[in-house]
C-alpha cells in the first residue's frame, strides 16, 4: 500500500532533473528569442502595456513541467527550479526572481490542485497561466516595479494584456509544446505518455 | 577461476509497457571476478540488460519482467535501487550526461556522500580514485572543460570511489576518439582482478583480449551463445557477421587466413590469436609465415586501404581545385583562444577527403567555415567554386559574407553530427519532400509527381520506405542517421560534407551508408567527411587533412599518411591493427 | 548567454555562506523596495558597487563590462515609469511638460528615477551575489541551511550543468536549419512558427539527457539513506555572523542618515 502510494505521488530523481532541464531549455529559448526579437523590443518596451505581452513566457517552464510530470508539486517545483536557474544565470532582479518563482509556482499549483491533479487539458492549463499572471502582478511585481503608482487606465490595460499573455504564452503554448514533443515518443517514462489523446 | 556466480539470470524476460519484448528468456550466470563482453547489434537490448543489473529496471523504468535476476544473491525485482546500486555500478556511453555536479571532486564525492561516508574518508577516496585513473590533482577541474576521454575516466573514478563489486560498462568508448578509447580501454584492462566486469562495447580492437567470455545477443533480445572469445570469434563468426557487429580485425583476418588455407591452426588449442602480440607469436612460429604475410598484404590492399583514387569526370583531366583555403584562422570569442590557426588547404573536385583529428581539434569548425556557417578571422582567404558552373580559374567570391554563404549552400550539402538538429517536419516523408521543395524554390525544375517519385526512391535507397509516416525523432539511431543523410542527399548537391556520419553506428549501418556515398562519389560528386575513425578513412578516403589543436598537421593522400607515423601518433590517431601487425611481422621476417 | 556568472576569487564575499548572503541581501532589497525617492537606492547602489570591487575583489573594468549591456534596459524602465506615473492622483502637481491629457510632473520624474535606480540597485546586489557565490555551494547551502530537499537541489544542479550544452545545441540547430534551406523569416508570426522547430529538438535532447543523468544519479546510490554527508563544508561560521551584524549596522546607519537629511520617503503615496 505504502509502496503504491509512493509510486503514484513520489517524486523520482528523474522527475526533478526533468523539471530542472525544462527550466534550462526555456532559459535558452528565452535568451534566443530576446535576440530574434531584439528589433521589436525598443518599441514594445516603450509602453508598459505592450511590455506585458511577453510576460507569459516567464511561467511556461512550470506549465510544461506540470504537463509532463503530472504530479502534485510539479508546477510549483517547475517555477522554483526555473527561478533558481535564472538567478544563477544572472538576472537583473536577483533575489526577487526567487520570490516570484515561489509566488508564480504557488499560483499555478493552486489551479492544478483545484482540479485534483487529474486534468491537464488546454482549459486548465490556460486558466493556470491566467491566474499566475494575475497573482504575480500584485506580488511581487507591483511592489518591485511600483505599479501601484501608475495611472489607473494603464494598470487596467497592463492587467488585461498580462492575463492574455499568461493564458496564451504561459499556459496554452506550454501545453502545445508538450504535445509536439510527446509525438516524438521521448516521454516514455512520464505520466504524460499514459494520456489518451 | 572462482566459480561463484555473482549475477544469475534465470529465464529472465523484460518488455516495455508498449509491448515490445526487449529481453527474451535470458539464462546466464556471471561469476565473481569474471570479465564478460555482451556483443550484439545496435538496439538489441544490451543497454536494457545493464539497467536491469542495478534495478533501474523495473524500479525506475516501467515495464514487465518475468523470471528471475539475482545480483549478489538479491532478487532485483524485490530490492530497491539504492541497495542494488551499492553492488553494481555503471559507466554510461554519453560522457556529457552522466554527471550531476560541476567539478571533478564533487562528482566523485557524490556516491560516497550518498553512503554517508565521513568527509575525511571521502577526500581520501577522491584522491585514490583519481590516481587510479591517472588524473592526479585534477580535483578542482570543471567537468565541462574536460575532453570526452577524461570525462569517462572521471565516471570510472566515481564508481571506484563507491567501490561496487560489479562494474558495468555500457559502450564507454563509443563517443571517444582513438586516443580517448585507448586510455579508457587500458584503464579497464588494469582494474583489480576481483571486480566482476560486464562490458558492452563494439570497438573491440582495443580490448578484445581482456575478456574471459563473450555473450552474443541477437536482435530479438536473446542470448544465443556464451563462450570464450576464441570459440566465439572462430566458431560463431558467421552469426556475428549476420548480426552486423564489428569484428575485431586481428582475429578476423587470422580466421580468414585459416579458412582460405583450410589446413592450418595457430596453436595447439586451435585458438585464434586476439591481439597483435599473440598474433605475432603465432605467425613467427608458424611454418606458413611467408604465406600469412602475403595474405595480409593482399587483404590490406583489398579491404583496409581500399580507398579508390580521386574520381574525375574525364579521367585524363587534371583535377580542378574546388576549395582553396589560405592562412585561415578563427576564434570563437573574437579575440582570445584561436580555434583554428594558419590553415592552408586545397580540396579538389572529385576528392573523397576526410578531415581527421581528435575531438576538439577543430574539424567541425573548419567545415562550418568552409561553407560559411561561421565567419573566418580577418586575413583568411577562402575560395569555394561551384563545380557545376563553368570550369576554369577559381574566383574569389564576391559580395558579403552572407551572400557567399547562400551561394555555397546552393551547391553544398552538410549533414550534421546530430541528425535531430536538422529535422524540421513531423514525418519521415515530409522531411525528404522539404529538401526537394527548397531546391524548387530556387530552380523550379520539379513538378509534384516528380518530387513524389524522387522522395520514394530516396526512401527506398535508405531502407526507410516502411517508416514514411513515422515521426523522425522516434526512429532508431541508425534510421535517424540515414534520414538525415537522405534529406540532404535528395537535394543533389555537387559537394557533400558529412560530420561524423558513422558515429555510433554498427557494421551494417556503416557499410550501407558508406556504399551509398561511394556511389555518389562515383557519379562525380565531391565528398568531405569529418571523422576520427581511421578504419573508415583508410577504407574510403583518397585524401585526408589531419588537424591537431587547430593547426593542420597533414594534408595529402591517405596512403602517404601511413608513412608518417610521427603525425599519426602526435595527433592521437591510430593505424588499422592489421596494418600494424603486418608491419611488425614483416620487419621480423626481414631480420 | 549569461549577464554575469560566478568568478572564482579569494575574498570576504566569496567566503561567506550563500544563504546568509542571500538573506541579508533580500532583507535590504525588501526595505529599499518600499522607499519612493531616488536617493536611497542610489546610495545603496554605491554600497553594492563598493562591496563588489573591495569585498569581492572584482576589477572595476569587469563590473562595468557586465553592467553596460543592461544600461538600455535600465533607461527603458526609467522612461516607462515616468510615462506611466499616475499624475492624476497628485494633490499639487508641479507640471514640467504637458500635451493634452498627458502630463509629466516633478513627481513622475522622481518616480521614474526611483524605479530606475532601484533596478540598478537590484542588479548590483544580484551581481554581487552571483559572481561571488559558487553555484554548487549555493545549492548545497539551500539544502543544508534552508532544508531544500536534496533531490531537488542535486536535480537542479544536474540541470544547470546543461546550460552551456543546450546553448550550443541551439546554435547548432540554427545552423542546421540554414543548411536545410530554411531561411530567416521576416515578421513576428513567421518567427513564432519557427519557434516550434527550435523548441522540439531542444526539448527532445533535454529530455533524453535528463533521463540519462537521473539514471546515472540513482545508479550512484542516491538516497541510499535518508540523510547524507557532504564533501563541501557549507556551514554558517563566525565570519557570517560578524558580516551580518556589520552589514545590518551599516544599512541602518545609512537609513538613519537619509532620514536625518529629510531624504527618506516610504510608500508610493509619498509622491502625491
Amino acid at each position: 500500500m505504502e509502496k503504491s502510494l509512493k509510486k503514484q505521488y513520489g517524486w523520482t530523481t528523474l522527475d526533478v532533473v526533468m523539471t530542472a532541464v525544462v527550466g534550462v531549455v526555456f532559459a535558452v529559448l528565452y535568451w534566443a528569442y530576446n535576440q530574434l526579437f531584439a528589433f521589436v523590443f525598443p518599441f514594445v518596451s516603450a509602453s508598459p502595456v505592450t511590455l506585458q505581452a511577453f510576460v507569459g513566457f516567464w511561467f511556461i517552464a512550470g506549465t510544461v513541467a506540470a504537463c509532463i510530470i503530472q504530479k502534485p508539486g510539479a508546477a510549483f517545483l517547475g517555477e522554483l527550479i526555473a527561478a533558481i536557474i535564472s538567478m544563477l544565470l544572472g538576472s537583473i532582479w536577483g533575489v526577487w526572481v526567487l520570490i516570484s518563482g515561489l509566488v508564480q509556482g504557488a499560483a499555478a499549483e493552486a489551479v492544478f490542485a483545484a482540479f485534483r491533479y487529474k486534468k491537464y487539458n488546454y482549459f486548465v492549463v490556460t486558466l493556470s497561466g491566467l491566474f499566475t499572471a494575475l497573482v504575480s502582478f500584485f506580488f511581487p511585481e507591483s511592489v518591485t516595479e511600483g505599479y501601484l503608482a501608475y495611472s489607473i487606465p494603464i494598470i487596467i490595460g497592463m492587467l488585461v494584456v498580462r492575463m492574455i499573455s499568461g493564458a496564451i504564452l504561459g499556459g496554452a503554448l506550454g501545453k502545445a509544446i508538450t504535445g509536439w514533443v510527446a509525438k516524438t515518443g521521448v516521454f516514455k517514462n512520464f505520466k504524460i505518455s499514459k494520456e489518451k489523446e | 577461476m572462482n566459480k561463484r556466480p555473482v549475477i544469475s539470470f534465470n529465464d529472465f524476460s523484460f518488455s516495455y509497457p508498449e509491448g515490445d519484448t526487449v529481453l527474451h528468456k535470458i539464462d546466464l550466470e556471471i561469476y565473481e571476478g569474471e570479465r564478460i563482453l555482451i556483443l550484439g547489434p545496435s538496439g538489441c537490448g544490451k543497454s536494457t540488460l545493464s539497467l536491469c543489473l542495478n534495478g533501474i529496471i523495473p524500479h525506475l523504468i516501467d515495464g514487465r519482467i518475468s523470471g528471475s535476476l539475482k545480483v549478489s544473491g538479491m532478487e532485483t525485482s524485490g530490492t530497491p535501487v539504492s541497495v542494488l546500486s551499492q553492488k553494481a555500478g555503471i559507466v554510461f556511453q554519453d560522457p556529457e550526461s552522466q554527471f550531476c555536479m560541476l567539478r571533478v571532486d564533487d562528482e566523485i564525492a557524490f556516491g560516497p556522500e550518498n553512503l554517508k561516508k565521513e568527509r575525511s574518508l571521502i577526500i581520501k577516496e577522491i584522491h585514490d580514485a583519481l590516481s587510479m585513473v591517472n588524473m592526479d590533482s585534477c580535483e578542482k577541474m570543471l567537468l565541462n572543460h574536460l575532453s570526452g576521454g577524461m570525462k569517462q575516466r572521471v565516471a570510472l573514478a566515481a564508481l571506484l570511489a563507491i567501490s561496487q563489486p560489479v562494474m558495468i560498462f555500457d559502450e564507454p568508448t563509443s563517443n571517444l576518439d582513438p586516443q580517448g578509447t585507448y586510455e579508457v580501454a587500458e584503464l579497464i584492462r588494469g582494474l583489480p582482478s576481483e571486480k566482476t566486469l560486464v562490458i558492452i562495447e563494439h570497438k573491440l580492437d582495443y580490448f578484445i583480449d581482456i575478456f574471459d567470455r563473450i555473450a552474443i545477443m541477437d536482435s530479438s533480445g536473446r542470448i544465443i551463445a556464451v563462450d570464450t572469445p576464441g570459440e566465439i570469434l572462430t566458431g560463431r563468426e558467421q552469426v556475428l557477421k549476420e548480426l552486423g557487429v564489428w569484428l575485431p580485425q586481428i582475429p578476423k583476418y587470422m580466421n580468414k587466413f585459416i579458412k582460405s588455407t583450410k589446413h592450418i591452426t595457430f596453436d595447439s588449442h586451435g585458438q585464434v590469436p586476439l591481439n597483435i602480440t599473440e598474433a605475432k607469436k603465432a605467425v613467427s612460429s608458424s611454418p606458413f609465415a611467408g604465406e600469412i604475410i602475403s595474405f595480409f598484404s593482399r587483404m590490406i590492399e583489398e579491404e583496409i586501404l581500399a580507398a579508390p583514387p580521386a574520381y574525375n569526370i574525364e579521367s585524363n583531366r587534371k583535377p580542378d581545385p574546388l576549395i582553396t583555403v589560405k592562412k585561415l584562422k578563427f576564434s570563437y570569442d573574437g579575440s582570445g583562444k584561436m580555434a583554428l590557426k594558419d590553415i592552408s588547404l586545397t580540396i579538389n573536385e572529385g576528392d573523397f577527403i576526410a578531415i581527421a583529428g581528435q575531438n576538439g581539434s577543430g574539424k567541425t569548425t573548419l567545415a562550418k567555415i568552409l561553407i560559411g556557417l561561421l565567419e573566418p578571422g580577418p586575413g583568411s582567404k577562402i575560395s569555394f567554386r561551384n563545380p557545376a558552373a563553368a570550369t576554369g580559374h577559381s574566383k574569389l567570391p564576391a559580395g558579403s559574407f552572407r551572400a557567399r554563404t547562400e551561394d555555397v549552400l546552393d551547391f553544398t550539402g552538410f549533414v550534421f553530427q546530430n541528425p535531430e538538429h536538422q529535422f524540421l517536419e513531423d514525418t519521415v516523408y515530409d522531411e525528404i519532400i522539404f529538401g526537394l521543395k527548397s531546391v524548387n524554390k530556387k530552380r523550379n525544375i520539379l513538378n509534384d509527381t516528380l518530387m513524389e517519385r524522387k522522395a520514394e526512391d530516396m526512401l527506398k535507397l535508405m531502407g526507410l520506405e516502411d517508416f514514411k509516416e513515422r515521426n523522425p525523432f522516434s526512429l532508431s539511431q541508425g534510421q535517424k542517421r540515414r534520414l538525415s543523410v537522405a534529406s540532404i542527399l535528395v537535394m543533389d548537391h555537387q559537394v557533400l560534407i558529412l560530420d561524423e556520419p558513422t558515429f555510433g553506428q554498427d557494421y551494417i549501418n556503416t557499410t550501407g551508408l558508406m556504399d551509398i556515398l561511394v556511389e555518389h562519389h562515383r557519379n562525380g560528386k565531391t565528398i568531405i567527411i569529418i571523422t576520427h575513425d581511421m578504419n573508415l578513412i583508410f577504407r574510403y578516403c583518397n585524401k585526408v587533412a589531419v588537424l591537431k589543436n587547430g593547426t593542420l598537421a597533414y594534408s595529402g593522400y591517405t596512403r602517404e599518411l601511413l608513412y608518417r607515423e610521427d603525425i599519426i601518433k602526435e595527433c592521437g590517431l591510430d593505424v588499422p591493427p592489421l596494418l600494424k601487425l603486418y608491419r611488425q611481422v614483416k620487419n621480423d621476417a626481414a631480420l | 548567454m549569461q549577464f554575469f556568472e560566478y568568478i572564482e576569487r579569494d575574498s570576504v564575499m566569496h567566503s561567506l555562506n550563500p544563504v546568509v548572503k542571500l538573506v541579508s541581501i533580500f532583507l535590504l532589497m525588501l526595505a529599499v523596495t518600499f522607499v519612493y525617492e531616488p536617493y536611497t537606492p542610489l546610495i545603496f547602489s554605491v554600497l553594492a558597487f563598493l562591496q563588489i570591487i573591495i569585498m569581492g575583489r572584482i576589477p572595476v573594468r569587469e563590473v562595468f563590462k557586465m553592467i553596460l549591456p543592461l544600461i538600455l534596459v535600465l533607461a527603458g524602465i526609467t522612461i516607462t515609469s515616468i510615462i506611466a506615473f499616475n499624475t492624476a492622483a497628485e494633490i499639487t502637481p508641479a507640471v514640467l511638460f504637458s500635451a493634452g491629457r498627458f502630463i509629466i510632473t516633478v513627481n513622475s520624474v522622481k518616480f521614474g528615477l526611483t524605479i530606475g535606480l532601484r533596478t540598478l540597485f537590484f542588479l548590483l546586489y544580484s551581481m554581487l551575489f552571483v559572481i561571488t557565490t559558487d553555484p554548487t555551494d549555493f545549492i548545497i547551502s539551500l539544502i543544508r541551511q534552508l532544508r531544500l530537499p536534496a533531490r531537488v537541489g542535486f536535480g537542479t544542479l544536474a540541470g544547470y550543468r546543461f546550460v552551456p550544452l543546450l546553448g550550443e545545441e541551439y546554435r547548432s540547430i540554427h545552423q542546421a536549419h540554414r543548411i536545410r534551406g530554411l531561411r530567416e523569416d521576416k515578421g513576428a508570426v513567421a518567427k513564432f512558427r519557427r519557434f516550434r522547430k527550435y523548441a522540439v529538438p531542444l526539448m527532445v535532447t533535454a529530455t533524453r539527457k535528463a533521463q540519462r543523468v537521473a539514471i546515472a544519479m540513482d545508479s550512484k546510490c542516491f538516497y541510499a539513506y535518508p540523510e547524507r554527508t557532504y564533501l563541501r563544508e557549507v556551514k554558517i561560521r563566525k565570519i557570517d555572523i560578524i558580516y551580518s551584524i556589520i552589514f545590518g549596522i551599516v544599512c541602518i546607519v545609512i537609513f538613519l542618515a537619509l532620514r536625518n537629511y529629510g531624504l527618506l520617503a516610504w510608500g508610493y503615496r509619498s509622491l502625491r
